[in-house]
């Protein structure tokens, strides 16, 4: 009887417990080197979309700053141009979903960090099998280190948890100190530098060479990571932006990892053409750049709301019929650069084109637009001839190049050692002179002080990194968002009314070359609509008035006093009617002057709120704080 | 193969007939003792026999019995005392019944078994096939709605074949489903509201207490409902023939009253001088905007598009042919319905074909056996007014909101490309309806069948083993293909896409049970009955999902199904990867139950089950569900022995428990799923990720702990019948769906943790009021109460919910689920009309490039809030909420609770007339207390979107020019940010009667305002039946023996306050959270029908 018994409970109990066939538990997960790979890989999916780097965190959240501003309009609209706006309150939708998409890449990650060190293969695998193991342990390190750095660079301090949530007896977090996390993160990071292989050593564990992290990947984002840890924040306790005491120590570990990465050449460095970063490998959806210059980018694509971006299609240059262009270049940012930086021209789009790819349209000072990810650059495919518009390009974010490694490396040695070596001033002409056509006696004068060296940085840091969400976080960590925004306005409202000077130098950053903010700046610009070519612009080797670019007089001179003739098209004599408004454009007070970070408050807008719904989900968070 | 099966089934019952005994035939009439009157439906059958008759409209019998002069014929009727007969060789009977109400035999089942209703001690309702005739209707929801106390049902909107919410006794669950369990012919049958015909229905019981359905423990606390399928009866092999069939049309019931083309000329004008957009007027004037041109649209026929769209006379036929007959040992029911309905909307069809075959065969003495074979298939065409989940794919907009004309030289079925390109890039496009439905094409197929049998065998007196067993394969398709004109064609490189969805549930259910049954249990007052079963219930769940994009343009859908691989992405572009999942579900219970009545007065009943799930983790599986009731039949009292008052007294109270286990499965361990590709390389590498769901290996049943306190009362001989239960049902370790805190990386987590309260009274009369030989007149009214209360959260104390009914994640909260609030508490913004001139500082103002100008609208005075969530400078006219956190704010500070969704109560009132061979049924049902949340108003009268039409009730509106002279009345200059306008008082003249705000023009329009939340209450004169018996006189010569016509009017009439289409609506039921949203559903009709019941 009893044996009878045993085997009937036996059968009951194997009968309300069959196999739940479509979901994977974690020990099915963690069983193999593949599956793993494939929960790392959903750790990385968090990177994506509309909730990550698809368009709110490259796109919303990095504006307004003295380099670009957000969608444009004077709409109080409780969305993305209220965050440009610095408009904030906790009632604004747009802050929940990115935050919870944070964590849940957080998460996916505390899983991979809690499961992947405890398989059997990770210790008794085989070489190649325990390879790969570490090397996605310390992927899931970085990614997780990426999720709690972006949160904190917008957000100060958030909670913090480091185990799975399965795991956590109480899921009501408190906020933790952002140094607490930080210091975390600069350990775990630690950690995975030697986890990971160097890019180019991918292949001993397997891996092909994809936009998967690497050791240099690693070392770049803990520089990073450590000078903001060393810079300023927003503190809830004083209110006000300070840094701490000990924040040179902070500044040596960037330093350290800098110097690391620039004595492997081998494995990333400058790209020989800066526009070739943008048009062929991130436009030409390539993502191997054979200079490893980009060290981290986010892949997108599969044209979801999930795993896409709208790159290009939410930002960028109008294409045929198809717009974008929600995010505007500053005219000050546009005449920060010299006449012969081709950072320009890749930066700043003041046309559209036409789907011939010839017939362009030149715009007013005010309708300016970022051009890295440019539709007529698209190859692989290339930007779809039908008069549609797409939603996702399968456009890649950059998170970090080579270059900032380079003016990393010179910032924190300036910093620590109160003046520039030789090699921060060889470092920070690398980066010039790549970006001057690789003429390096084009290259602006660099002093050897220590402020004047800061300031250089300042600016070279502007004119590098324009559109790729870098600025404002770094105005923030040297605490000088407050005085860019007072100076950009004034500068905004001096080139609305076109006297006496276009620009009053910068007090805060090395002023551009006299000639880009003196009083002669034009006030009309004429182009050439059927110009056929690339983006080449008028320029004094082409001959004065005579325009063989896009533009048929100097951006730099006034406007000649007769139209001039348009020479595309040989032989031809008449004058060009086609012209925009330049310098003195009451368009410059409309779009920018009246409406520009016109809330913003030092001590308060330097981080954004917490959403209300958030607090209220969770007691144990706290409140607002810096007055929200 | 259908037409080869059912051929067999009729072989089968005829060879099983023809086995016939020898038998003589007699007939006669069978009256009311009192009154004289004939009785109608009274059963006449041989004691000890099957053999058995019921009497017709007049009375009158015939039956073939056994030629045994020993035999006893036995007469029944509700209501009265039964009579026996001998039968000796008499040919002719006229029998005079007794009333006795205290013979209230009606049988209920009560899940494995069936007791009379007197000795029943749990509160059911029931409902048969003698109250669904007069409701021709294809919808078995539609035919239940407002016929069961305690029962209410939303048939969520009005097209052919819309799902249906059912609640018993409120809501129990918060976050999850609140649908009862259906039991057909004693098997488990989920989808049991569209698969069964309503012509094949004989009895619905529902079950509504704990006590009465802890029986089926699991699943058992949102109530049961048991539906019990005609079949055959003795009727000593004549086979009986009905035929039922009828054809009807429908209207559209309501209109939505829109501006005309003049006022919607007036209203772009207005809206281009607010905006300075010109883009739309510029259509429609000359150049310049010259507003005399406008005057010219006065008087301009338009057109109505929703009666393009809607205005067809739908056509709906149903015809159904059964098959009925037996033997004493032999009896079968075949039955074959078929439905064809058009839908009010251009191309949407509902069509449906069921077969239905019970067989029932007594083998010997000790066995007897049955079996059912069902199946359905079902197909819906047509994209209706939405799809749920997003506001983009909205047909409503289009029908309601495209402009009331045309521009010349376009016809009403052409594209206008300019007016499309009005709304670029935000999805909200302009599409000539006409043009739209057609670019968005949608098929529903779904087919069922179903096969179960059953045995019952006699092993010794009193003790019966019975079992049952059902298969049921539910298999769905559908299909939808999106042409060029749709917008998720516009976002894939113009070219159409497609998505194909397949699922199947296929569910195997198994119970045996073992009856020990003595009615003179110890000493012959007491009886005693015991059941003791055991149940296995396992369902599969399957599905697969397509999705391809790049179809070439140019195919029909058809074609395009037909060829999934003409879809092919461009190169650089990828098609989606297809999706399928798989979920087993077992379930394996045990259970029993004892009833003990002694001397017909006090009723015992107890009941436990015990449940194993799959769905909870290894030490959480089994749940516990014991209940116990008791009656009291005071009326079988010595002390009632001399009053004439009562006919019928019993007092009833059961206290008892049932579960719920209704999450998703397998909840309680961590899992990983696809669907988080990461694209490396630009292709998809695999990428699995927990979903949004935090598993909870503590998860287990949900229970419901109910009392409930009936009265059961007959006055006049039973004429007069009452039925009063007062109910109080908490559920504990609710299975909540609760939202955590985000820094788990999951938005929820089921959880055990809520509880929620139900308290009701429901009220349930039926009277006889005349009953007399050519006139009778019955009346059934019903009434139930109930107030919901969340009694606790866990550890939150309130959670929002987002209908997202204008788009799923954006925009605040439409919703709140709060403690010590009902579920479906709307939340929102609390509207307070338009800012007033009188609410600004003014100060003189000229410029002469505005000479029209005299005054500046400076700033807001104090204690004039302002609206933060206006997305356009505030001037005299701007949408005013208000402020009653009094910060001087209007935010998502000053929401507050604005409406419920749940009624207060709800019921029906049914009133019967026999005149001679004529019967007429009058049928009305009601809600009270309930709101609406009718969104389409929100979108309707906004501006948001360029060149839409408007509700005329916009026609009331602020304006901003002067509508005779076309002039600025106000105007908002940039730079620096300035409004100016006329003076105060030059404004109140032109807009001081003005009822509405200036439409708006900002997404903010879909911010949750009490403006959309409407009363729902309504008296719906739901169905007036008119019908004719053919005399039997007449029929007999025909061979028939029944013969009737009728006319039906469904939904003739509706008294309510309600401004949309229909106040009975709930349109975004993805989450349970967000009951009564009304948005783009599709509007109900109203229907004309005239069909005839035959039988041979």
């Amino acid at each position: 009887m009893i044996p009878i018994t045993v085997l009937f409970i036996n059968s009951c109990k194997k009968y309300i417990s069959p196999n739940p066939l479509s979901t994977f538990s974690p020990e099915i997960t963690f069983g193999s080197v593949t599956l793993a790979r494939t929960a790392v890989m959903g750790a990385y999916n968090s990177l994506t979309g509309d909730y990550g780097y698809g368009i709110r965190i490259s796109m919303y959240y990095p504006y307004d700053s003295d380099e670009m501003m957000g969608a444009g309009g004077n709409t109080q609209d409780n969305d993305r141009r209220d965050i440009s706006r610095y408009n904030l309150t906790s009632n604004n939708a747009q802050l929940q979903p990115i935050m919870a998409q944070s964590y849940q890449g957080i998460e996916r990650s505390n899983l991979c960090i809690y499961y992947i060190p405890r398989m059997s293969q990770y210790t008794s695998g085989t070489t190649m099998e325990q390879g790969e193991l570490k090397r996605l342990y310390g992927e899931s390190l970085t990614l997780r280190a990426q999720y709690y750095f972006e949160l904190i660079r917008n957000w100060g301090d958030v909670p913090a948890q480091w185990t799975p949530s399965q795991f956590q007896t109480n899921l009501f977090l408190p906020k933790t100190d952002r140094d607490t996390i930080y210091n975390h993160i600069l350990n775990d990071l630690l950690i995975a530098e030697n986890l990971v292989p160097w890019r180019t050593d991918v292949g001993t564990v397997g891996d092909p060479v994809d936009q998967r992290i690497t050791k240099g990947t690693v070392k770049a984002l803990r520089a990073r990571i450590a000078l903001f840890r060393g810079g300023y924040s927003l503190r809830a306790k004083s209110g006000v932006m300070e840094r701490g005491s000990d924040y040179l120590t902070y500044y040596k570990i960037a330093f350290s990892e800098c110097s690391d990465l620039l004595a492997r050449r081998d494995e990333h460095t400058l790209d020989p053409s800066y526009k070739a970063v943008w048009q062929t490998y991130i436009c030409g959806h390539n993502g191997n750049d054979p200079s490893g210059e980009i060290m981290f980018q986010v892949a997108m694509g599969g044209a979801t709301s999930t795993s896409d971006s709208k790159l290009g299609t939410y930002n960028g240059t109008k294409f045929g019929t198809v717009g974008g262009g929600s995010l505007a270049i500053m005219p000050t940012y546009f005449y920060m650069f010299d006449s012969t930086d081709v950072r320009r021209d890749v930066t700043c789009v003041p046309f559209e084109t036409n789907t011939d790819y010839v017939t362009r349209k030149g715009h007013s000072i005010n309708a300016i637009v970022d051009g890295k990810w440019r539709k007529e650059w698209l190859t692989n495919p290339a930007f779809p001839a039908n008069p549609t518009s797409p939603s996702n390009l399968g456009l890649n974010w950059v998170i970090q190049r080579f270059s900032d490694v380079l003016l990393m490396y010179a910032e924190a040695d300036n910093e620590i050692n109160g003046a520039p070596s030789a090699a921060d001033i060889a470092a920070v002409k690398e980066v010039s002179t790549r970006a001057h056509s690789g003429n390096a006696s084009l290259v602006p004068p660099i002093p050897n002080d220590y402020t004047g060296f800061f300031k250089y940085i300042v600016r070279e840091r502007m004119l590098e990194f324009g559109s790729e969400a870098v600025r404002k976080y770094d105005l923030i960590r040297w605490n000088l968002l407050t005085a860019a925004i007072n100076e950009t306005k004034a500068n905004l409202a001096n080139m609305g009314a076109a006297t006496p000077m276009a620009m009053n130098p910068p007090s805060y950053m090395a002023p551009p070359p006299a000639y880009c903010i003196s009083a002669n700046l034009p006030k009309t610009m004429y182009y050439n609509a059927d110009f056929k070519g690339d983006d080449s612009y008028w320029s004094p080797a082409n001959g004065a008035g005579a325009g063989k670019g896009l533009w048929a007089n100097s951006l730099y001179q006034p406007a000649p006093a007769k139209a001039p003739v348009d020479l595309t098209i040989p032989g031809n004599t008449t004058t060009l009617t086609t012209k925009v408004s330049w310098l003195g454009y009451s368009g410059i007070n409309t779009s920018f002057t009246t409406i520009f970070a016109y809330a913003f408050k030092t001590n308060h807008s330097e981080l954004l709120p917490y959403y209300s719904q958030t607090l209220i989900n969770n007691p144990a968070f706290g409140g607002n704080n810096y007055g929200y | 193969m259908k037409k080869n099966l059912l051929l067999m089934m009729l072989v089968l019952a005829i060879l099983f007939v023809k086995a016939q005994a020898q038998t003589r035939q007699i007939s006669g009439t069978v009256i009311d003792k009192s009154t004289k009157d004939p009785l109608v439906s009274a059963a006449v059958t041989v004691k000890g026999t099957s053999t058995g008759t019921q009497t017709d409209i007049n009375g009158k019998f015939k039956l073939t019995v056994p030629d045994k002069p020993e035999s006893v014929l036995v007469f029944h009727s509700v209501g009265y005392k039964n009579r026996e007969e001998p039968l000796v060789t008499s040919t002719s009977f006229k029998i005079s019944m007794e009333s006795d109400s205290r013979q209230l035999d009606e049988v209920v089942a009560i899940g494995y078994a069936s007791v009379r209703r007197s000795e029943l001690p749990g509160a059911v309702s029931s409902i048969t096939n003698k109250d669904l005739k007069d409701v021709p209707t294809n919808s078995l929801a539609e035919a239940l709605e407002g016929r069961l106390a305690g029962v209410q049902i939303t048939v969520s909107e009005g097209a052919p074949g819309a799902p249906a919410d059912i609640n018993i006794r409120g809501r129990n669950s918060i976050t999850q489903s609140g649908s009862p369990l259906f039991i057909v012919d004693g098997i488990q049958v989920d989808n049991a509201l569209s698969v069964i015909s309503p012509q094949d229905i004989a009895t619905i019981d529902v079950l509504k207490d704990a006590a009465s359905t802890a029986i089926y423990g699991s699943r058992g606390s949102n109530g049961v409902i048991l539906i019990t399928t005609k079949g055959g009866r003795n009727t000593n092999g004549k086979i009986t023939v009905n035929y039922n069939a009828f054809v009807g049309v429908s209207k559209l019931a309501k209109e939505l009253s829109v501006m005309n083309p003049y006022q919607y000329i007036m209203a772009m004008y207005d809206r281009y001088k607010l905006t300075g957009d010109s883009s739309i007027i510029d259509r429609y004037t000359r150049a310049g905007y010259n507003f005399d041109t406008i005057k010219t649209y006065q008087g301009q026929p338009g057109i109505d598009w929703q009666n393009v769209m809607f205005g067809r006379k739908a056509v709906q036929q149903t015809q159904n042919l059964s098959l009925s007959g037996g033997t004493e040992k032999t009896q079968f029911n075949l039955s074959v319905t078929d439905n064809g309905q058009q839908g009010i909307l251009l191309g949407s069809d509902y069509n449906r074909q069921l077969l239905n075959f019970r067989f029932n065969q007594q083998v010997n003495e000790r066995l007897s056996a049955g079996f059912n074979v069902r199946y359905s298939q079902q197909v819906i065409d047509g994209s209706g007014t939405s799809d749920v989940g997003g506001s983009g794919t909205n047909n409503l907009r289009q029908i309601v909101r495209y402009p009331p004309f045309l521009t010349s030289g376009l016809s009403e079925s052409d594209f206008d490309p300019a007016l499309y390109a009005s709304n670029p890039g935000n999805g909200l496009t302009l599409v000539n309806p006409l043009q739209l439905l057609p670019a968005t094409y949608r098929q529903n197929k779904a087919n069922t069948t179903d096969i179960n049998g059953n045995i019952t065998y006699n092993i010794v007196k009193n003790v019966t083993f019975r079992s049952t067993i059902g298969y049921d394969i539910y298999n769905t398709v559908a299909r939808a293909y999106n042409d060029t004109l749709n917008a998720d064609a516009q976002t894939n490189l113009l070219m159409p896409t497609a998505t194909l969805t397949t699922g199947q549930v296929t569910t195997f259910d198994n119970s045996n049970t073992i009856d020990y049954n003595n009615p003179a249990f110890l000493h012959s007052k007491g009886s005693f009955d015991f059941l003791a079963g055991q149940e296995f219930y396992q369902t599969d769940t399957k599905s697969n999902y397509i999705s391809l994009r790049y179809f070439p343009v140019g195919l029909t859908p058809d074609e395009a199904f037909a060829n999934l691989g003409l879809a092919s992405a461009p190169p650089g572009y990828t098609e989606p990867t297809p999706t399928s999942s798989e979920v087993p579900v077992h379930t394996l219970s045990f259970f029993s139950r004892a009833n003990y009545t002694y001397n017909e007065r006090y009723i015992l009943s107890l009941t436990v089950r015990a449940d194993g799930s799959s769905i909870f983790g290894p030490d959480r599986k089994w749940g516990y569900f014991p209940s116990a009731s008791a009656a009291w039949r005071i009326i079988q009292e010595d002390f009632m022995k001399n009053q004439n008052v009562f006919s019928e007294l019993k007092l009833r109270f059961t206290y008892g428990s049932s579960g719920n286990n209704r999450i998703t499965p397998y909840s309680y361990d961590p899992a990983y799923s696809t669907g988080k590709n990461y694209y490396l390389n630009n292709a998809g590498a695999l990428g699995l990720a927990p979903g949004s769901t935090l598993n909870n290996p503590d998860l287990q049943w949900e229970t419901l702990k109910s009392k409930n306190l009936g009265l059961d009362m007959g006055f006049l001989k039973g004429r007069i019948q009452l039925t009063v239960d007062a109910y109080d049902n908490v559920t504990t370790k609710l299975l909540i769906n609760n939202t955590i805190p985000l820094n788990t990386g999951y938005s929820t987590q089921f959880q055990n943790v809520g509880s929620t309260g139900n308290k009701g009274l429901e009220f349930t009369l039926q009277a006889n009021i005349i009953q007399s030989r050519n006139f009778s007149w019955n009346s059934s009214f019903n009434i139930s109460f109930n107030k919901n209360t969340i009694l606790s959260l866990g550890d939150q104390t309130q959670f929002s919910a987002n209908s997202g009914w204008y788009s799923s994640s954006n925009g605040p909260a439409d919703y709140i689920v709060k403690v010590g609030q009902e579920v479906g508490t709307m939340y929102g913004l609390v509207n307070d009309g338009y800012y007033k001139p009188s609410d600004f500082y003014t100060a003189p103002y000229t410029d002469r490039n505005n000479p029209w100008a005299t005054t500046q609208y400076l700033g807001l005075k104090p204690g004039v809030p302002t609206s933060s969530i206006s997305s356009t400078t505030i001037q005299p006219g701007t949408q005013k909420f208000k402020d009653l956190n009094h910060d001087g704010k209007i935010d998502v500070n000053d929401e507050t609770v604005i409406g419920q969704a749940l009624p207060k109560f709800v019921g029906g009132l049914n009133q019967t007339f026999r005149y001679k061979n004529f019967d007429m049924s009058v049928f009305l049902n009601f809600d009270y207390g309930n709101q609406v949340y009718n969104d389409n108003k929100l979108e309707f009268t906004s501006e948001y979107e360029n060149g839409a039409n408007l509700l005329s009730i916009f026609n009331n509106r602020w304006v901003v020019s002067d509508p005779n002279t076309g002039q600025y009345l106000q105007r908002v200059l940039t730079n620096p940010t300035t409004v100016i306008g006329v003076s105060p008082a030059q404004l109140n003249a032109v807009n001081g009667n003005a009822k509405y705000w200036i439409p708006v023009t900002g997404i903010e329009y879909t911010y949750p305002q009490s403006f959309a939340v409407e009363n729902g209450s309504f008296i719906r004169i739901n169905n007036i039946s008119i019908g004719y018996t053919f005399p039997k006189v007449l029929l007999g010569k025909l061979s028939l023996t029944n013969f009737r016509i009728y006319v039906t009017g469904n939904n003739l009439g509706t008294i309510t306050g309600y401004s949309g289409y229909d106040p009975e609506v709930s349109t975004r039921r993805n989450t349970t959270l967000t009951p009564g949203v009304d948005y783009s559903a599709y509007p109900k009709s109203r229907t004309f029908i005239t069909g005839v019941n035959v039988s041979f």
